[in-house]
């Protein structure tokens, strides 16, 4: 951070910060927590509005709304997003989380030969294996605990049955937002990259 | 011979762990880093070795629950890492259940089950 061109960090106006903010909340919600870095701009502002206020009990509860002690911390729409871009982090998450769009309950040998399938770009009947057994490993030892952590599904270690759970939703209204449709080209969405969509 | 530290030694044909235990190489696979993050494949793979069953077969626990392997991916087979400077000796050793198993910069993934028990 030693450019010599341009402002100084705390000269950039409030105006524009709220602008980058508005603009990337628009293509990205929930990616305010970028701006929190740069955040102390705002911070002073926010500071003074809460100390114009009588701190009168009833204000309080309103004062507290916009602007929290805490401020610095993420929001809970961040916390939201995460599971996200940890469960879409991976191509074979990808796989796992698109198949969920199609039924919210599968075996882990249902799963795996459906994305080897995909993987190797044959039909599920002419699936090796061995193609299978190697994507069974890494849902079982890697995706698969990765997914549950992020509470995007549950897995019964018993049935080895895989089901969706609380944060599915958030992370599938994804997929869908990224054109995902189930009978075409689901191999091309699941391995593009998230940042090719714009708009 | 330059680096030693928390008991890994450099020598290739005996290793050990900690002052006490003894530990013979069981199973060794290698692997290619492709960016595909295969390196849990690949471990799981030298423990079926080890253990003489199939990878599926290898079940508890998920390695997820037992080491960081993405975090080993990115540290030694990570796309800002050279070839050059993977032929070092960086190695990440931790336990799966009985076993010891080492992870190379060089791509070598080890398993290691304690000399100690007659084992056979």
């Amino acid at each position: 951070m030693l450019s010599d061109r341009g402002p100084p960090e705390d000269e950039v106006p409030d105006v524009f910060v709220d602008e980058v903010y508005l603009q990337m909340n628009r293509s990205y919600p929930g990616i305010r927590s970028s701006i929190h870095v740069r955040g102390t701009v705002n911070a002073p502002r926010v500071l003074s509005t809460d100390m114009a206020n009588e701190p009168d009990s009833d204000e309080e509860a309103t004062a507290d709304v916009s602007a929290p002690p805490d401020e610095q911390l993420p929001s809970p729409d961040f916390l939201e997003i995460e599971p996200v871009y940890e469960a879409l982090g991976h191509s074979r998450r990808r796989y796992l989380c698109y198949t969920l769009l199609e039924d919210t309950e599968w075996s882990l040998t249902d799963l795996a030969t459906k994305i080897a399938a995909w993987e190797n770009d044959v039909s599920e009947h002419a699936v090796t294996e061995e193609q299978r057994e190697e994507v069974y490993v890494s849902l079982y030892h890697a995706h698969v605990p990765k997914l549950v952590d992020e509470g995007v599904i549950t897995f019964d270690e018993p049935t080895e049955k895989i089901t969706t759970a609380e944060h599915a939703e958030q992370v599938l209204t994804a997929l869908e937002g990224m054109g995902a449709s189930l009978d075409s080209n689901q191999e091309t969405h699941a391995r593009s990259e998230m940042d090719e969509r714009e708009d | 011979m330059s680096e030693k530290t928390n008991g890994g030694s450099e020598s290739d044909d005996e290793p050990t762990s900690g002052a006490d235990a003894h530990w013979s190489q069981v199973a060794q696979r290698h692997y290619e880093p492709d960016g595909r993050g295969k390196l849990t494949t690949a471990i799981v793979y030298a423990i079926a070795e080890a253990e003489d069953v199939s990878p599926s077969e290898v079940k508890s626990p998920p390695l997820y629950e037992t080491v960081d392997v993405p975090a080993i991916e990115d540290a030694f087979f990570g796309p800002n890492v050279s070839d050059t400077s993977r032929q070092g000796v960086g190695t990440v050793e931790f336990r799966y259940t009985d076993y010891l198993v080492k992870v190379r910069s060089d791509g070598w993934v080890q398993v290691y089950e304690s000399a100690e028990p007659a084992q056979v």
